[in-house]
């Protein structure tokens, strides 16, 4: 007798990986991942932003407290996956970087580098890449405390915060050691040596991190629940020295540990295996891009599938967004413009007459000419 | 040598341009205003809305003499003159004191110069064709400030039926529904005239502002010289008329120095 002979078939590879794989069933049953009409934040690297319309077709609520104004619904979409998540706060990389966001929201932290000046304008050096950024001081203070106030409410707000851990390369700043998303200089400003570092963290720093923010979190919002992934993706390129399939694979077995420790000791914090599953030996060929870096559809599918097979989300599959507007009704059947206005957002409708006021006049006009 | 031209869109009008010909050829006309400033310039009406044969005229025509060119104008409106929801507000880069309403939703102004830059494409085809035809480089003119007196703005759409029947096919109450804050379409039409300038000096173009005089001591569109909710009148045209006349050997004398 000894004690394998009660595991259950999970526990066995022969049985659960080179035979009858099933993705969902990495994560053991428990109560559901996200349950219908609960609020879902998410954060993270370029990988968390594919779960995000997977979570919507499904019909479950992801918050966003930071969208884009109606009157600017036309214009190209912002860089870098900015718009992607909860907030405008674009990709966040490292749990020191998710940390610092979440101590900004709540006052407790203000970087010293706060600002970059460059020809373009001013840049905000934890959203680099901002298509739309501001081009004087008053503008960038305005649109940051804005920002800021948007990423409190998310943490505020979510029932459930999906966290995917990217990296543990991150440059910073010497003057408060606050990390940036990306190296200096590689998308806006220029790298400075006495004024930025290089830090690869190690497990406790991760783990650390990790537990602070969910501490802190719980704080302000006592009931929100934190999922865990490890996001799959390689690192594009490594500082450390090492050969960046060597260095990919360290960062990735930190962050593992990291987010185990992290889930065994706080209550309410689960390991979703993404990485798992994407990575490990039964995963297709196909997994991977050519590249062997972007992660295929198919990947993101079966990763998406498994996470769902764990919320509950009802017996109805996504529904359009049916939200009334708050014009007439379409009184008549055939008067395409009554139909228009109908569907229209409210936005729309007083856009479109004053548009059309404003090429009326000019007809008006015309009676006088 | 031929006069100078006037040409382009709505606010054409002001300074005695028909809008539209008759039965939508193109052609020259005397401006329908007196006085030594109108006599200065001819303008150029045709179809309305403005289709490819105008601007082929503008082409044909500029060969010969300067045209001073209006340019849209009332784009802004189409965001700004009814209050959106959410709110909206910017700082204006060229003058980021005046004041922005903290309370609304902030938009950056790369981000309505984004909105805005589409009714600037057209602007772009033609003063590129003229260049490349060899036209006399033009001249871009302002367009008129906004009212800034919402009352006054609710009056001028409640006077006309047309434009209550117009909101009513778009369901809405034209005597109800909000009006935007005037400095945001302050804010929007120095914006547009900005943008507008820019496009000219990528071209070699010159820009030439509406006069201070028809200011208001706010910046709007001074009360006697309104023609209706986004328009100015024909006192307006007299007065930029003026100032352009004295200004246009400038912009000649420019040329043939450099």
């Amino acid at each position: 007798m000894h004690p394998y002979i009660a595991f259950p078939s999970r526990a066995f590879w022969s049985r659960a990986v080179s035979n009858d794989f099933e993705p969902e069933a990495l994560l053991a049953p428990g109560p559901p991942l996200v349950k219908k009409g609960e609020l879902v934040a998410s954060a993270g690297s370029c990988f968390a932003a594919n779960l995000v319309p997977y979570l919507e077709a499904k019909g479950l609520s992801y918050l966003r407290t930071e969208t884009r104004h109606p009157a600017l619904r036309r214009i190209p979409e912002e860089n870098l996956g900015y718009d992607r998540f909860s907030a405008a706060y674009g990709n966040i990389y490292t749990t020191r970087q998710l940390l610092q966001l979440f101590r900004r929201s709540q006052g407790a932290f203000t970087p010293v580098e706060d600002r970059w000046f460059t020809r373009a304008g001013v840049i905000d050096p934890f959203r680099p890449g901002l298509k739309y950024h501001a081009t004087s001081e008053r503008e960038f203070e305005l649109l940051q405390k804005q920002h800021i106030a948007c990423v409190r409410r998310v943490f505020e707000r979510a029932d459930v915060f999906i966290f995917t851990l990217g990296l543990t390369e991150a440059w910073f700043s010497r003057a408060d050691g606050a990390v940036f998303p990306a190296c200096p200089g590689t998308v806006a400003d220029e790298y400075d040596a006495e004024r930025h570092g290089f830090v690869n963290f190690e497990t406790h720093d991760v783990a650390n991190d990790l537990r602070l923010f969910v501490d802190e979190l719980r704080v302000v919002n006592p009931r929100v629940r934190v999922i865990l992934t490890v996001s799959p993706v390689p690192l594009i390129a490594t500082a450390s020295g090492e050969h960046v399939l060597v260095a990919t694979t360290y960062s990735k077995a930190v962050l593992r540990v990291a987010a185990r420790e992290v889930a065994l000791s706080r209550p309410d914090v689960v390991y979703f295996p993404a990485f798992e599953i994407v990575t490990g030996p039964q995963a297709g060929g196909d997994f991977f891009e050519a590249d062997r870096r972007n992660v295929s559809t198919r990947a993101v599918d079966t990763v998406m599938a498994a996470f769902l097979a764990h919320c509950d989300v009802g017996l109805d599959a996504a529904t359009p967004d049916t939200t009334a507007s708050n014009v007439t009704p379409d009184a008549g059947p055939a008067d395409p413009a009554r139909k228009k206005a109908a569907n229209a957002e409210p936005n729309e409708n007083l856009s479109e007459l004053a548009q059309r006021i404003a090429d009326a006049e000019c007809e008006e006009a015309l009676a006088d000419a | 040598m031929p006069l100078p031209l006037i040409a382009g869109h709505s606010h054409v009008a002001a300074l005695g341009v028909p809008l539209k010909s008759a039965n939508g050829d193109c052609h020259t006309t005397s401006l329908s205003r007196s006085g030594a400033s109108a006599a200065a310039f001819e303008g150029l009406t045709g179809p309305w809305p403005r289709r490819g044969e105008y601007w082929r005229e503008v082409y044909a025509l500029g060969k010969a003499r300067t045209v001073a060119l209006v340019w849209e104008g009332n784009q802004y409106h189409a965001f700004a003159m009814f209050e959106a929801s959410p709110p909206i507000d910017f700082v204006l880069a060229e003058e980021p004191a005046i004041a922005v309403n903290e309370d609304a939703c902030i938009v950056a102004e790369l981000a309505l110069r984004a909105r805005l830059s589409k009714s600037l494409a057209g602007l772009h085809h033609v003063l590129g064709t003229m260049k490349k035809r060899g036209a006399r480089t033009p001249v871009l003119v302002g367009t008129p400030p906004p009212i800034g007196d919402n009352d006054a703005i609710r009056g001028l759409l409640q006077r006309a039926p047309f434009f209550k029947k117009l909101a009513a096919s778009t369901g809405l109450d034209i005597e109800t529904a909000p009006l935007a804050p005037a400095m945001l379409r302050y804010k929007l039409w120095r914006l547009v005239q900005r943008m507008t300038r820019e496009v000219g000096a990528a071209y070699g173009v010159p820009f030439h502002p509406v006069p201070r005089a028809v200011h208001d001591e706010n910046g709007f569109l001074r009360s006697d010289l309104w023609q209706d909710a986004s328009h100015a009148n024909a006192h307006y045209g007299d007065l930029l008329l003026e100032d352009l006349a004295g200004a246009l050997h400038l912009y000649d004398s420019n040329r043939a120095a450099s």
